[in-house]
C-alpha cells in the first residue's frame, strides 16, 4: 500500500461491510463478520507506548476506539507495531486519568479552575524569575516535537537556559561518544548485515519496531548474529552465539579487538588513511590490550575475542557492532563514554560507514520554520544552564541537548534550581535514588507537571495539570530519518473524552500571554504545522488526513560528511582530552564491582522487556497482564548460584544495597552470568495515582545510589552491588 | 467467492518473544486483559554458558482433521472455507468438550465460555492476514496459501539445520496436517509440542456419520470413548511435561 487517506479507508471498510451484509445469513462466519460491520473509521496517529512515536492506524468503531494496526507509511512501524502499541490504546479510556487541574494544598490535591491555576503559576513563575533570575528555572519533558519546541521556547522566551530531557538514565553517554567520534549519532544497517554483533543492545526487547523488524530479517537472510551480554536476552535467543560477559567490561573487550586487528593488519587500511585522523595514537593505545589481558577482564577466553575479531573483520564492511542505546554503554557504567567511542573506533577500523550492513548516517526530512518577521524566535539564553551539563568544573562534556536531571535535584536541594515545568516525564521514578530524586522536588517554590496520569513526579507537584491522552491531541509535525524519511504527525483520532483537560501547546501559550511573552507565540498549531511542511510541498490537509508520509531524503553515496572538528572521523578526541579525559579510548575499570569471596554478592543489571517502556506503561492492564501470566516481574539469579544461597525458583529474597533493602521473588535461570542479578526494568510505581502499576514489583532505581558518570554526567544505573538472602516464604 | 486453502507460519527461530500478537488478538477480539486466545510457553535447557531458549507461542493449530470442530455441539467452532479453525464465541456453551479432545491441550475454559483462536473469519474472508500475523513485527508470523507456506518452511529448516541439526517443519499428519505450520528448531518435545498428536477415529464417526444420522445415543457413546481416550493421553502427556515446564 503506498498511500492511505483517511477517507479511503472509511469507503473500504464500508464497502466490506455491505459485502458482508449481502452474505447468507446461516453462515457461521456472520456473528464475527458483524462485529465488522459497525462503522469503522480509520484515523492515521503516532503511538504513545515509547518514545519512537510508530505511525499507527486507529480503528475506531461507533464512536469507541477498538483496535490498532500499523501505519504502512511510517520508517518505524512499516506497518507492524509492538505490544506496547495495542495497549496504549487503553490509555483513552483509562480511569486513572486526570480529569481537572489541580493544586496542592497541604498534602493532598484540591481541584482548580484553568484560568486560576495558569494565573497562580504565571505569577509565582514570575516571582522566582524576579529573586532569582531565570537561571533558577527549569524545562524537562520526554523529548519528542511538541515539547521541544513549545517548551525550549518558553524556557528561551524567560531567558531560562535549561531544559531537560530523560537521556541521562538512556544514552547520553553515546550521544557525546559518537559527537566526538563520528559528529552524530549514527543508526546501523541490520537488514543486509552479514555479521551484527550486540553488546549490551536487545533489539528484540528494547523495541523500536523497525529496527527489531530488521534484526529478524537480518537472520532470515543469514547474517551470524553474536549477542555479547551478561544475559542471554531475547536477542541472545534468536543468535547464532551467545558471548556471555562480566557486566561492566564490554569497553576491554573492544579494546582486545581492536589490538587484533591492528596486530594481525586486519582492518581497512584504505579507509583509516583517507577518512579518519589519530590512527597512530589508538593503535598505540590498543597495543596492550591484548586479549590475554582482556580475558580475565571480561570473563571471555582470550581465543574467543580473537575469533570475534577476526570474523568482525572477514565480514568487513557488511558488518557492525551495534552503536548500542542505553544496555552496555548507554548511561549505566562509569566507563560508558569510552565503551561508545570504543565502539565507534572499531566500527571505522571496518570501515563500514555508509557500507551495506555497517553504520548508516540517514538525514530526516527538513522542516520548515515559522516566517522570522512574523514570529521572530526568542533569543537563545546566554546564562549558565543550571543542571552542570556543558559547565567548566562540573560536567563540561555533558551533552546539553539533553542535560542532567539527577543532577539538576541536588542543585534544586541546594536552592539553586528553584522552579521547574515537567512534561511527559518522570524523573522521581526513573532515576536512581527516589529519596534523592523527591527530595529535589520538593525543595522547589514551584514544580508544575503536565501529564495524563498522577505520575510519582506529578505527586510532589505544586499543580499538576491534565493533557488529553494521545489519542484525542494534536501535536506538532514531526520528521523522522531513514533511508526513506517519515514526516508524520499525532491526529485527533476521537474528541476529546475528558473536557477538563488542556494540551501542551494551549497550557504553554496560555502561561506565556500572562507572563509577557505572549509574541513569541503570535500564532496557531495549524500555523507552525503548515510552516514546518512548506518546504516539503506538503499540505496540512494531507498530512492530517495520511498521518505519515515518507519522503525521500537526499542519500549520501559513499563517505558522509561528517561534521567532527577534522571532517574525518576522529580516533583522538581534543575536546576529551582538553576536559582531563583520554584523548583516544583507553580502559576505564567499573566503578563497584561484587566482592568474588561473598556468596550473596551481585552486580544489580536491568533491562528492558518488550511489552513495557520504563515505567509509564505497567499501569496498562493488558501490558501487566503479560507479566502477571509469566511472573516476568522477577530478579533472575544464576541457577549455581542459588542453588549456592538455598535459593529456589520463586523464592522471596532480600535484595540490598547501600542505599535500601527491597524484596523481591527469584527467578533462577542459566540463562544469567553468575556475577549478576538482573531485574526487568518496567515496574515498580509507588504513586497511588496509578492504581494497577502502584506496588507491583521493583525497581533497581530503589537501590542505586545517586551518582554521576565523568564525562557525560550520566546515571551509572549499573554501578551498584547488592547482596541477595533468602527472606522466607 | 472460493478461498485459496491458507496457512499461519510460525517461525520460532524468528519470534522475539515481544507479545504484540497477543494484545493484537486481544483488542481485534474485544477480550478482557486477562483473557489471551495465544500463551506462551517458553523452555530453557543447558547449563551456563551454553544454554539454549525456545519459545512456543501456542494457539490453534488448525487441524484439517480438527476434533474440537467434530465434537463441538453448537457450532461455535467451525471450519472456514481458508481451512482456518473459526471460533463464534456467541454461540459458545462452555461445556468444554473442544479444550478435551485437542490433541494439543490448546483451548481453556474461563467463565463459561471457550478460551480460543476465533481464526479471525472477518479478516480472512476479506482476504486479510489474522491479526496476529498483521501485527508481528519480526515476521515470525507469515499467512499465505498452504503450498507455499509449506515450501518456506522447508526452506527454513534447511537453512537452520547448519545450526540446529533437530530443526524440522512440524505440521503432523495425525490430525490430518495443520493450517498453522511451525518452523522448530529442535524437537516438538524441546517446545512442549506433542511429538505425534492424532485426531481419535470415534470423532470423525462421531462428524462423518453419527451426526448426520441424528443417532444421538450412538454420539453419546462415540463421543464418550472419544472423550476417554483423550483424556487418558492428556493425563499421560501431562505428568511426562509438567517436569520440564520450567517457566509457564
Amino acid at each position: 500500500m503506498s498511500s492511505i487517506t483517511r477517507r479511503r479507508f472509511l469507503k473500504t471498510g464500508l464497502t466490506t461491510a455491505a459485502l458482508l451484509a449481502a452474505a447468507p445469513v446461516l453462515d457461521m462466519r456472520t456473528w464475527a463478520a458483524s462485529q465488522e460491520q459497525a462503522r469503522v473509521e480509520v484515523v492515521p496517529t503516532l503511538c504513545n507506548g515509547c518514545s519512537s512515536h510508530c505511525g499507527m492506524l486507529a480503528h475506531v468503531k461507533n464512536g469507541r476506539l477498538w483496535k490498532i494496526t500499523g501505519h504502512p507509511d511510517h520508517g518505524r512501524s512499516q506497518g507492524k507495531l509492538c505490544a506496547r502499541a495495542h495497549g496504549a490504546a487503553f490509555w483513552l479510556y483509562d480511569p486513572d486519568r486526570l480529569a481537572g487541574p489541580l493544586k496542592r494544598e497541604g498534602d493532598h490535591f484540591v481541584p482548580i479552575d484553568w484560568e486560576q491555576a495558569l494565573d497562580e503559576i504565571a505569577a509565582k513563575l514570575e516571582a522566582v524569575l524576579a529573586a532569582h533570575g531565570p537561571g533558577a528555572v527549569f524545562f524537562a519533558h520526554n523529548p519528542r516535537a511538541t515539547g521541544a519546541f513549545y517548551g525550549t521556547r518558553f524556557m528561551h522566551a524567560l531567558g531560562a537556559p535549561t531544559t531537560m530531557t530523560h537521556n541521562a538514565s538512556c544514552n547520553t553517554s553515546l550521544i557525546l561518544a559518537y559527537q566526538a567520534v563520528f559528529g552524530t549519532t549514527p543508526g546501523a544497517d541490520l537488514a543486509n548485515s552479514k555479521y551484527i554483533m550486540l553488546i549490551g543492545r536487545n533489539p528484540a526487547e528494547g523495541i523500536q519496531t523497525g529496527y527489531s523488524a530488521a534484526l529478524a530479517r537480518a537472520i532470515e537472510k543469514g547474517a551470524k548474529l553474536v549477542v555479547v551480554d551478561p544475559r542471554h536476552n531475547a536477542s541472545a535467543a534468536i543468535a547464532t552465539e551467545w558471548v556471555p560477559i562480566r557486566p561492566g567490561t564490554d569497553l576491554a573487550l573492544l579494546l582486545a579487538m581492536m589490538n587484533v586487528m591492528i596486530a594481525e593488519n586486519l582492518y581497512d587500511a584504505g579507509f583509516v588513511a583517507e577518512h579518519t585522523v589519530g590512527f597512530e595514537e589508538l593503535a598505540a593505545a590498543v597495543r596492550e590490550y591484548s586479549p590475554a589481558w582482556a580475558a580475565p577482564i571480561t570473563d571471555i577466553p582470550a581465543t574467543t575475542i580473537a575469533r570475534l575479531a577476526r570474523e568482525l573483520a572477514a565480514a568487513r564492511p557488511n558488518c557492525v557492532v551495534d552503536p548500542g542505546w542505553k544496555g552496555g554503554f548507554g548511561a549505566n557504567y562509569a566507563n560508558g563514554t569510552e565503551t561508545a567511542r570504543a565502539v565507534g573506533a572499531i566500527n571505522a577500523l571496518l570501515g563500514n560507514l555508509n557500507k551495506p550492513g555497517g553504520l548508516t548516517f540517514y538525514g530526516a526530512p527538513k522542516l520548515g520554520k515559522l516566517p522570522a518577521d512574523k514570529a521572530p524566535d526568542p533569543p537563545k539564553p546566554t546564562l549558565p544552564r543550571g543542571d552542570g551539563a556543558g559547565i567548566a568544573g562540573e560536567f563540561p562534556l555533558a551533552p546539553t541537548a539533553q542535560g542532567l536531571p539527577h543532577v539538576a535535584a541536588r542543585k534544586a536541594r541546594e536552592g539553586k534550581l528553584r522552579a521547574g515545568i515537567v512534561r511527559h516525564h518522570n524523573p522521581v521514578r526513573n532515576f536512581p535514588d527516589p529519596e534523592h530524586m523527591m527530595a529535589g522536588m520538593r525543595a522547589l517554590d514551584l514544580l508544575v507537571v503536565i501529564d495524563t496520569h498522577m505520575t510519582e513526579t506529578a505527586r510532589l507537584a505544586h499543580y499538576v495539570l491534565p493533557e488529553p491522552s494521545f489519542l484525542e491531541r494534536e501535536e506538532v509535525v514531526e520528521a523522522i530519518p531513514g533511508r526513506k524519511g517519515t514526516v508524520c504527525m499525532r491526529t485527533r483520532v476521537v474528541p476529546k473524552l475528558l473536557e477538563n483537560t488542556r494540551t501542551f501547546d494551549e497550557i504553554i501559550v496560555a502561561l506565556a500571554r500572562r507572563m509577557g511573552v505572549g509574541e513569541y507565540f503570535n500564532f496557531t498549531l495549524d500555523e507552525l504545522n503548515s510552516a514546518r511542511l512548506q518546504p516539503l510541498g506538503i499540505t496540512l490537509e494531507e498530512l492530517k488526513a495520511r498521518g505519515s508520509i515518507q519522503v525521500e531524503t537526499p542519500v549520501v553515496e559513499g563517505m558522509p560528511k561528517l561534521k567532527t572538528p577534522s571532517g574525518k572521523v576522529e580516533f583522538v578526541s581534543e575536546r576529551f582530552a582538553k576536559a582531563g579525559f583520554n584523548a583516544v579510548p583507553g580502559w576505564i575499570p567499573p566503578r563497584v564491582m561484587p566482592e568474588p569471596a561473598r556468596p550473596n554478592s551481585f552486580r544489580l543489571i536491568h533491562g528492558k522487556q518488550g511489552y513495557h517502556s520504563h515505567t509509564s506503561t505497567a499501569n496498562i492492564p493488558y501490558l501487566l497482564q503479560i507479566t502477571r501470566d509469566h511472573n516476568a516481574e522477577r530478579l533472575w539469579m544464576n541457577a549455581g548460584r542459588a542453588a549456592a544461597l538455598g535459593i529456589k525458583d520463586g523464592d522471596l529474597v532480600w535484595v540490598r544495597s547501600s542505599l535500601a533493602s527491597r524484596q523481591v521473588r527469584v527467578k533462577v535461570t542459566e540463562r544469567l552470568h553468575p556475577e549478576a542479578v538482573y531485574i526487568p526494568s518496567g515496574y515498580g510505581n509507588f504513586s497511588p495515582g496509578l492504581t494497577r502499576a502502584n506496588g507491583f514489583g521493583l525497581s533497581m532505581n530503589d537501590l542505586v545510589p545517586f551518582q554521576t558518570e565523568p564525562m557525560s554526567g550520566h546515571a551509572m544505573m549499573m554501578e551498584v552491588v547488592v547482596e541477595v538472602e533468602p527472606a522466607g516464604a | 467467492m472460493l478461498m485459496p486453502e491458507a496457512a499461519i507460519l510460525q517461525d520460532t527461530s524468528l519470534c522475539i518473544e515481544c507479545q504484540a500478537c497477543r494484545v493484537a488478538c486481544q483488542l481485534q477480539n474485544q477480550l478482557p486483559p486477562d483473557v489471551s486466545y495465544a500463551r506462551f510457553q517458553f523452555r530453557e535447557s543447558g547449563v551456563f554458558p551454553e544454554v539454549s531458549h525456545h519459545v512456543a507461542r501456542l494457539t490453534c493449530q488448525h487441524c484439517a482433521d480438527a476434533a474440537c470442530v467434530a465434537i463441538c455441539p453448537t457450532g461455535a467452532v467451525y471450519k472456514g472455507e481458508e481451512g482456518l479453525t473459526h471460533f463464534d464465541p456467541a454461540r459458545c456453551s462452555g461445556c468444554g468438550y473442544c479444550a478435551e479432545v485437542c490433541p494439543f491441550a490448546v483451548p481453556t475454559v474461563k467463565a463459561d465460555q471457550a478460551v480460543r483462536c476465533a481464526g479471525c473469519p472477518a479478516l480472512t474472508a476479506d482476504g486479510q492476514p489474522p491479526a496476529c500475523v498483521q501485527t508481528c513485527l519480526a515476521g515470525a508470523l507469515s499467512y499465505g496459501p498452504r503450498a507455499q507456506q509449506l515450501l518456506r518452511a522447508e526452506q527454513r529448516v534447511a537453512a537452520l539445520r547448519r545450526r540446529w541439526p533437530n530443526a524440522n517443519v512440524y505440521s503432523p499428519g495425525g490430525v490430518g496436517g495443520t493450517h498453522l505450520i511451525w518452523v522448530l528448531r529442535d524437537s516438538p518435545e524441546a517446545y512442549g509440542l506433542p511429538a505425534d498428536p492424532i485426531t481419535p477415529a470415534g470423532i470423525r464417526v462421531l462428524k462423518d456419520v453419527v451426526q448426520p444420522a441424528g443417532l444421538l445415543s450412538v454420539a453419546a457413546a462415540a463421543a464418550i470413548s472419544a472423550l476417554t481416550f483423550v483424556v487418558a493421553r492428556r493425563n499421560a502427556r501431562r505428568v511426562l511435561t509438567e517436569h520440564a515446564d520450567k517457566e509457564g
